[in-house]
């Protein structure tokens, strides 16, 4: 290859992976910039990422769904992607309903938020053998499961994990994308995430 | 090869061609002394320096690990920018220079670079985990690094990428179509480069890709081990016998095909004799037995065709499929599986695969041939007489078997592959 053409062909391979990762910032960054935010509870579990350092595993409590006590979409398969209505009253965001769809018009103080659904169970009897009128129940996962921490703290957030003490500040768009803002233990927040 | 073996190589050929009278003791100390003035370029410093590179891709993503939360997220992106850059610019100064091997490394660390930044702004915003769309980006950005520069080490980067792609999309249960998309754009650029080893790489992504999304395949069309593994090896089969007839009429690449497909055969009817699910209650026989169809009408044509094939060569090919068929059909419903029959099939395909080798003056097919042989009577071994005798003496008469066997195989081997060289010299 001539010098000439080799620097052309340096350009485009920088100007490319550049243009990657600035997207992927910049799409982190609108996301963070959302009007609308969140607190959820969580349970942290510390695992260690070879590559990436510490982080912990974020539980959260609308994860988990009962249809007895949730209205669950009936069309939700496995696999399927599942947006969970979610009540902004109160210090923490609670689930009022599972849909199969983004919902139209969001209520006030309502938000919602899209995740995954990990399995569905339609048993009609429960574990316990109880009679029940909706017997379902869901396992939604979220693109908002980890968290990273400074070296050595993942431990610290773990003793949280019984306590149901740990809250995650998000912010979310209208689609239903969810970006972490910060950490909150018993209200008050110990990590905020700036934008730069 | 290396020069230092190569050169040691052709002293001890000399000796015995001067013996037989092949070559003169004076043309001998000429190509000798040739060989100590020549100059060849050694590829053991481009070999270690791409290595370093390597290494320093390693190190930008162990760097994670250590604490830099108490710089400011702008800063940590500032510097990722700075270090993606400054491989690249340095790459772009060597090739000024001429400095083609450190070219190649600084292109690698270069593409390193990407992957580490994509991992660490993943970190620093808390992005999920999604291995399949970071080696996605990370490998599309090395194919474009690699069609751009017309880099063969950050081509060959990129194909190792692309495999680590679609076997992340394939272990989470999904048929994985798209790979075929930048494996297709890699594989021409390594035809254009010309450069074997990514030719090579190619051929083993796409045996990657088909392997990896047969097992999904099959659960989808609602087969067991044994259906899949026989159309499987009627697949390879054919494509060896693509590779033989391309090598009759001299096209390029055909007999590393056949050698990979060789090995996926064998691993096929390996696994297929040792597999303890028989056919599966209803399981479709349809599917498979056309297959095999297929394969001996490929076989049948392939031996009118070709100069290289003979009868016995025919019923072979179609006994790898077969002989999965037969074992499948065998294998009781208590997992008891029918080896009397099936082991003594794979030892004479060993056989004949050193034939064939010696046949078509292939090496690796020879030596394919003994090692399969080899391992079969290993795998026998511990499989028979490992149930009846106690351990101490198990590992005693194995040893001695063992060495017995490997002198008495081994020579057998020299003298098939020395007949070969002589045939081919």
């Amino acid at each position: 290859m001539s010098k000439t053409r080799i620097l052309i062909g340096i350009a485009i391979a920088v100007l490319f992976q550049t243009a990657v990762l600035a997207q992927m910032v910049w799409g982190q960054i609108t996301l963070l910039n959302s009007p609308t935010e969140v607190v959820l509870k969580t349970t942290p579990i510390d695992p260690r990422d070879i590559f990436r350092g510490d982080y912990v595993i974020l539980n959260y409590e609308i994860s988990a769904f009962d249809g007895n006590k949730i209205p669950i979409a009936d069309s939700l398969e496995s696999g399927d992607e599942a947006y969970v209505l979610l009540s902004t009253q109160g210090s923490t965001a609670k689930a009022l309903k599972v849909l199969d769809t983004a919902p139209d018009d969001l209520g006030q103080d309502q938000a919602v938020i899209r995740g995954r659904v990990n399995y569905v169970l339609r048993d009609e009897v429960t574990t316990t053998s109880a009679d029940c009128d909706d017997c379902t129940s869901m396992f939604i996962s979220y693109p908002i499961d980890s968290y990273f921490v400074p070296e050595g703290t993942g431990t610290e957030l773990e003793q949280y994990r019984d306590e149901r003490a740990l809250g995650v500040i998000v912010a979310l768009n209208e689609e239903g994308d969810a970006a972490i803002k910060g950490l909150m233990i018993e209200g008050q927040k110990i990590y905020d995430e700036p934008l730069f | 090869m290396w020069p230092t073996s190569y050169a040691k190589r052709v002293a001890s050929d000399l000796e015995a061609w001067v013996e037989k009278g092949w070559v003169s003791a004076d043309n001998a100390s000429n190509i000798l002394a040739s060989l100590d003035k020549e100059d060849a370029p050694s590829k053991l410093p481009v070999v270690i320096t791409v290595l370093g590179a390597v290494l320093i891709g390693f190190s930008a993503m162990a760097f994670v690990a250590a604490n830099w939360a108490e710089m400011s997220k702008g800063l940590r992106l500032g510097m990722l920018a700075v270090a993606m850059w400054s491989a690249y610019g340095t790459a772009a100064v060597l090739h000024l220079r001429n400095q083609v091997a450190f070219t190649e490394a600084a292109f690698v660390v270069g593409v390193a670079l990407f992957g580490a930044n994509i991992m660490l702004i993943g970190q620093m915003y808390h992005l999920p985990e999604d291995f399949p769309a970071g080696l996605l980006a990370w490998s599309l950005g090395g194919l474009v690094t690699a069609w751009a520069v017309q880099s063969r080490a950050a081509l060959a980067a990129t194909q190792l990428l692309l495999m680590g792609w679609t076997m992340a999309v394939i272990s989470e249960g999904n048929i994985h179509l798209m790979y075929l998309v930048p494996w297709t754009a890699a594989a021409l650029l390594a035809f254009r480069l010309d450069w074997g080893p990514a030719k090579h790489l190619a051929l083993i992504g796409l045996i990657v890709w088909l392997l990896g999304n047969a097992p999904n395949l099959a659960e989808n069309l609602g087969w067991g081990p044994i259906e899949l593994l026989t159309v499987l090896s009627s697949l390879f089969g054919i494509i060896w016998l693509v590779g033989i007839a391309g090598e009759e009429r001299q096209q390029p690449f055909t007999r590393a095909l056949q050698g990979y497909a060789a090995i996926t055969l064998l691993v096929m009817f390996w696994l297929g004799h040792v597999v303890d699910d028989g056919f599966e209650e209803g399981a479709g026989y349809l599917i498979p037995v056309l297959s095999v169809v297929v394969l001996l009408g490929a076989s049948v044509l392939a031996f009118a065709r070709t100069k290289s094939l003979a009868p016995q060569d025919v019923i072979a090919f179609a006994a790898f499929p077969v002989g999965i068929l037969l074992s499948g059909a065998l294998t009781t419903s208590d997992g008891d599986v029918p080896l009397i029959l099936t082991a003594p099939l794979l030892l004479a395909l060993c056989v004949w695969l050193v034939t064939l080798g010696t046949k078509l003056h292939n090496r690796f097919l020879i030596n394919l041939g003994f090692a399969a042989f080899g391992g079969e009577a290993l795998y026998l071994y511990l499989e028979t007489f490992g149930t009846l005798l106690d351990t101490a003496a198990f590992f005693a008469i194995g040893g001695i078997l063992l060495i017995a066997g490997g002198f008495v195989w081994e020579r057998l081997r020299r003298r098939a592959t020395a007949a070969q060289a002589e045939a081919t010299s």
